[in-house]
Formats: C-alpha cells, structure tokens, sequence
C-alpha cells in the first residue's frame, strides 16, 4: 500500500471528495509577524539568564544538603 | 501594527541534509549558541504555525507556536535524535495547542453560523478567486468544528500531507489508531459538510 500523501489509499469518492476539499485549505497560509523569531530568541534568551542561575543553585543546595547528611546523619547514627 | 508575512504552504519533505543540520543545529544549541536556535526556528517556524493555526486558529497561532518553540528549547538535551527533529517538534507544538484548546473555554458551534459567512466588501476580488477564498474559509470554521483530535489527523494528513509515520510520531499514538481515527475524522467531517446548504459536490 502506497503512503504517498497525493494518493490516498482506499477512500471512498465521498472521502476522496472530503480529502481534496482539505488540500484546498492548504492554500491558504496564515500570516506571521516579522518579529516572531527576534522575539522568540529574546524570550528564549531572558529564560535561560533565569533559569541557569537557579539550576546551578539549586544543584548547590542540593550538595550541600547532601554533605550536610553524609556529616552529621552518619555522625548519629554511630552515637546511637 | 506589526508586519505580516505569509508562511510557505508547501510541505516539504525530510531530506537526510536537512536532518544531519537539524541535529548538528540541536547539538550547537544544547551547547548554549542561541544563533543555531535562531536558525531552527527559521527552518521550522512555517510548518510549526500552519500546524498551530489549523488547530488553534489564526489569532493564536503565533502565541502557540512561541510556546511550543520555548518548550522545545528548554527541553532540547532530552531531544535524542530517534525521530527526526522536525517530528519531535511538531508533537511538542501539537501537545501546546490541546493544551491552549482545554484552557480556553468551549465555543458553541452554531450550524447556521457555519454557512453564514459574507466576503468582506472592502476586499472583493474576481468572482472565482473570492468563492475560493470563501470555500476555504467554510472548511476551516468546519474544521474548527471538529472534535480536536480528529481535526489534528485531518490537518496532518490532508492539509499538511504528512505520511502515516509521521503523525504517529507526532501524536504519539500507534499507527493502527492514527488510521482509524483518521477514518473517523473524514466521516465526521463528511457528515458536517451534508448537514447544511452549501454544495460540496459530495457523492453519495
């Protein structure tokens, strides 16, 4: 069986007629703003200055809570 | 106001060049090179909105797409190059635009609101091209009639003509259901274009 998108396979002519109304729509093309790109790597850009930062202190946090545990939650323990 | 330019309609088919610069582009922006994000959204941006817009419609077709390019950048270092980019995208930006469809709230669809639609008299054209431009703009609104998910294959098929692998991939669902819901989603249309006036020219 062909999957070429042109031919579709078995339709009945009520769904071939269906099929060819669709590529009509395909004619149409919605605008786009000229800015789309500059505003989308600009936002991309302002996310990531947030983002990074937070990441690395939070990977920080996390170390530390974890030397944190590794000190004194052992340290319990052997007093136990 | 802004300017408006119009996307490409024409769907191209995946080339293997065009996938080994996507990957090398994807590899270049994990790496922090917001130039080669630049570049893929270029590439992309297109396919990205037509896809948006024929499920979201065109007034927030622009804001989806941003969406699903910013999820797409965020989550790039789990992007592992087992479908091709494009692919991956599109299932990003198909899963931005149902989730921007289940926030807004449902709209009725009046059946006589359908077929109600008058050619703006400021913008009249030759006859042929204005029934055409009216034609298209009924089969939207029918479009946007649609249950999401069946107007998701319709558009991915028959508008985009993206193969049966594709949309699989970007829907995330096995290839057996995309064929049956597709199925499904040309009878409903079909059943929406016989349920009023207009003459679609459908056999029997």
């Amino acid at each position: 069986m062909s999957d070429d998108p042109s031919v579709p396979p078995d339709l009945d002519p009520a769904e071939r007629r269906a099929a060819d109304l669709l590529s009509l729509v395909a004619q149409r093309t919605p605008s786009v703003s000229e800015r789309f790109t500059t505003e989308l790597v600009a936002r991309a850009r302002t996310q990531k200055a947030i983002t990074v930062p937070f990441a690395v202190l939070g990977n920080f946090l996390s170390s530390l809570a974890g030397a944190l545990y590794a000190a004194f939650g052992t340290r319990q323990r052997g007093q136990r | 106001m802004s300017v408006l330019g119009s996307v490409s309609s024409t769907h191209t088919p995946l080339d293997d060049d065009r996938v080994d610069d996507d990957d090398l582009l994807v590899a270049s922006v994990t790496r922090g090179d917001l130039a080669a994000f630049e570049r893929l959204v270029e590439r992309h941006r297109d396919v990205v909105v037509r896809v948006a817009a024929r499920i979201v419609g065109d007034d927030e077709a622009e804001d989806v797409s941003q969406d699903a390019f910013l999820r797409a950048f965020h989550r790039l270092e789990r992007f592992r190059g087992d479908a091709p980019f494009r692919s991956w995208l599109l299932r990003i930006t198909h899963n931005a635009a149902l989730d921007h469809l289940a926030r807004r709230r449902p709209e009725p669809v009046d059946p006589t609101e359908l077929d109600s639609s008058e050619p703006d008299s400021a913008e009249r054209a030759p006859a042929e091209r204005l029934e055409v431009r009216e034609r298209i703009e009924r089969l939207e609104r029918k479009l946007h009639g649609l249950a999401p998910a069946h107007r998701t294959v319709l558009v991915l098929r028959d508008v985009e003509g993206f193969s049966y692998e594709e949309i699989a991939a970007i829907t995330e669902s096995p290839l057996g259901s995309v064929k049956g819901r597709l199925h499904r989603a040309r009878r409903e249309f079909i059943d929406m274009l016989r349920a009023n006036t207009y003459d679609w020219e459908l056999p029997l």
